[in-house]
């Protein structure tokens, strides 16, 4: 057995239980899917199974050994190399200042030749397929691209247990193909993984074991069930408005150069000769690190292009100040925060009838007086999109809104943004999950950086 | 590593001298240097957020100073605390931490020791993207934080949020750290 775990429970320092006397073991060579809803449990299990209790601010009770080590009583380092974790925020993992000093860290520290470090390194950038980015700064490079470069040093660390927490939100189809390839290999080796996962159909013929949490508790245990078609689940939107085929945005020649924070700019350019965005629905798609997320954030304002001029209704775009009813809600949801909690943000300016409307709709009483960070992706992702409709936008550009959240939190905000498109607010939302957003949505793709095609 | 070492050695002449001399106008000189070069630099925006956010722990003791000794006395303080802190800071937004490293191996420091201080200057970054982060969410917000004027209106809306996120960031590197076999083997 590679976890054992029994009566497990952990209690945070603020707040009532988060699990309740969890019990279960996973086999070697197994992979295991833990479903459930937002804020079920999933990712504080799978913290403690790591090692990650001490940085969790609670107390545990019960047994939790992995790879045969007792977590609670040795530090997190004594798990090394046998058992690996990533969280759902990756980004925040990764600290060298290039790719490929970020892969050879972890193997300075095995206790194998030379050769078979190299050999590790050598593996794991060929299948993720990463020599082109190899130089760059892990942190300058786009979400799915980051999320590639920590599971490519998980896969070249070899760990005995994996624990991976919603490891293809952000991803594209392809790098979902990739990731799932990773981890058949992995478990054919006979090392074990464990995962938490909302999108369930991609997992079929893939995980053996499902364990599903609801409020802390175990709910089911057992083979995993298959789910033909998740779509039959979603509720399709259905957008229907007497302002469509308007053209809200205009790009004209636009050039933008990707310039960070920190050292070593990326030489990345998106260029768009000539775009234009219309009223309603429309998806925005491409694959990882095609340029995205900065179109949207060029779209916003918060970057200014280096050539060329984008026109909302008519106006180029300014400042971020400016243009008021524009909303954008980024990939990671807690860039989207300021303050030091969400009933701050969320009544900040806006009228309290709606507010309170949105937070009875979104279940959100229990998380208003939390830390953002502190706060679930799914829970940050609904807080954030409480907070954008509470200020009636006329255009909302949201950045993978349905990533790491479940199909009940999908549905509802398939209608909270039926509603707002009903009202006049025009959506444009960048997505990998195809059918999600289908309905009468018009379609553009981002191929290479910048060229454009409509559907 | 060129300028890495140019820069390393205008470092320490610029902290000699602020250090050494009493002459008003040369500190004052001295202290006008810094912000320019800063905004030469790319990352001007933070660089400047982080030099105005120190600016209010700076007049603290100058202005004790000022009762005990002074104008003059006060000003001398108030220049030789802020080039203290503009110096380093300069150096550190031209130079990067892999570079400074590289300077710290020539000279022979024992590479654990390069990598503690390595990581720590990657830390500097790290808060100043978190600042960065917060400042884009605040213009997201239609707060009007575009101007440097702006910025220094709603410098303490920047303040608890940059510093909790920067505690929060500290434990999840340090967490990736212990994960990637940091400490494991001596």
């Amino acid at each position: 057995m590679t976890v054992h775990i029994e009566g497990l429970s952990w209690k945070p320092l603020q707040g009532s239980f988060c699990l309740k006397e969890v019990s279960f073991s996973l086999d070697r060579g197994s992979i295991t899917v833990i479903t459930g809803s937002n804020g079920s449990g999933k990712s504080t299990l799978l913290s403690l199974i790591a090692g990650r209790a001490p940085y969790l601010r609670g107390k545990p009770s019960g047994t939790l050994h992995s790879c045969g080590i007792d977590v609670f009583s040795s530090g997190i380092s004594a798990l090394f190399p046998r058992v690996l974790s990533l969280s759902v925020r990756t980004e925040r993992e990764l600290f060298r200042p290039t790719v490929r000093q970020e892969l050879l860290f972890p193997l300075q520290f095995l206790d194998v030749e030379e050769s078979e470090r190299q050999e590790r390194f050598a593996s794991s950038v060929t299948f993720f397929g990463l020599e082109s980015i190899l130089d760059q700064n892990p942190r300058h490079l786009s979400g799915g691209e980051q999320k590639l470069v920590a599971l490519a040093t998980a896969f070249a660390i070899r760990p005995e247990l994996l624990c991976l927490d919603e490891p293809l939100s952000q991803l594209s189809n392809s790098k979902k193909a990739l990731v799932l390839e990773a981890l058949r290999v992995f478990a054919r080796e006979g090392r074990t993984v464990v995962l938490s996962e909302h999108e369930r159909n991609v997992l079929d013929g893939i995980a053996s074991r499902e364990i599903e949490m609801e409020g802390g508790q175990v709910v089911y245990d057992g083979p995993f069930r298959s789910v033909e078609d998740e779509k039959q689940h979603l509720q399709s939107m259905d957008i229907d408005g007497p302002s469509r085929n308007t053209p809200r945005f205009i790009i004209d020649g636009v050039q933008y150069r990707h310039r960070s924070i920190t050292h070593n700019a990326q030489k990345k350019f998106l260029r768009i000769p000539f775009a234009t965005i219309e009223s309603g629905l429309t998806v925005l798609r491409g694959d990882n690190g095609t340029g995205k997320s900065t179109l949207l954030r060029l779209l916003r304002g918060l970057v200014r292009p280096e050539r060329g001029t984008i026109l909302f209704d008519g106006k180029k775009i300014g400042k971020a100040s400016s243009h008021k009813k524009m909303i954008y809600l980024p990939q990671d949801p807690l860039r989207f925060f300021y303050t030091v909690n969400g009933r701050e943000q969320l009544f900040y300016g806006v009228s309290s009838v709606e507010a309170e409307r949105l937070i009875e709709s979104f279940s959100l009483s229990s998380l208003l007086d939390i830390l953002p960070c502190y706060l679930s992706t799914g829970e940050q992702r609904r807080l954030a999109l409480a907070c954008a409709l509470a200020r009636f936008p006329s255009f909302m550009l949201l950045d993978e809104l349905d990533a790491a959240l479940d199909l009940r939190w999908r549905n509802l905000i398939g209608r909270e943004l039926t509603r707002s498109v009903a009202s006049g607010c025009d959506v444009l939302i960048a997505s990998h999950s195809r059918f999600l957003w289908s309905a009468n949505a018009r379609e553009i793709a981002l191929e290479g950086l910048g060229a454009f095609s409509y559907g | 590593m060129v300028k890495s070492i140019c820069f390393c050695i205008a470092l320490i002449v610029y902290l000699v001298l602020s250090a050494s001399t009493d002459n008003l106008f040369l500190l004052a000189f001295l202290s006008v240097v810094a912000p320019v070069v800063l905004c030469c630099s790319a990352h001007r925006k933070v660089s400047l957020v982080i030099l105005a956010s120190l600016i209010p722990g700076f007049l603290l003791i100058p202005l004790l100073a000022f009762f005990q000794d002074g104008a003059v006395m006060a000003l001398r303080t108030f220049f030789k605390l802020f080039t203290l802190a503009a110096g380093p800071l300069v150096f550190f937004t031209f130079v990067d931490a892999s570079s400074f490293a590289r300077l710290l191996s020539l000279l022979r420091i024992p590479k654990r020791w390069i990598f503690v201080v390595e990581t720590s200057l990657s830390f500097i970054p790290l808060v100043a993207s978190e600042i960065s982060r917060i400042h884009e969410a605040l213009r997201n917000a239609h707060v009007p934080v575009d101007s440097p004027l702006g910025m220094l209106r709603y410098l303490s809306w920047f303040f608890t949020p940059a510093l909790l996120a920067s505690f929060q960031l500290a434990e999840d590197l340090s967490c990736a750290l212990l994960l990637r076999g940091y400490g494991s083997t001596e």
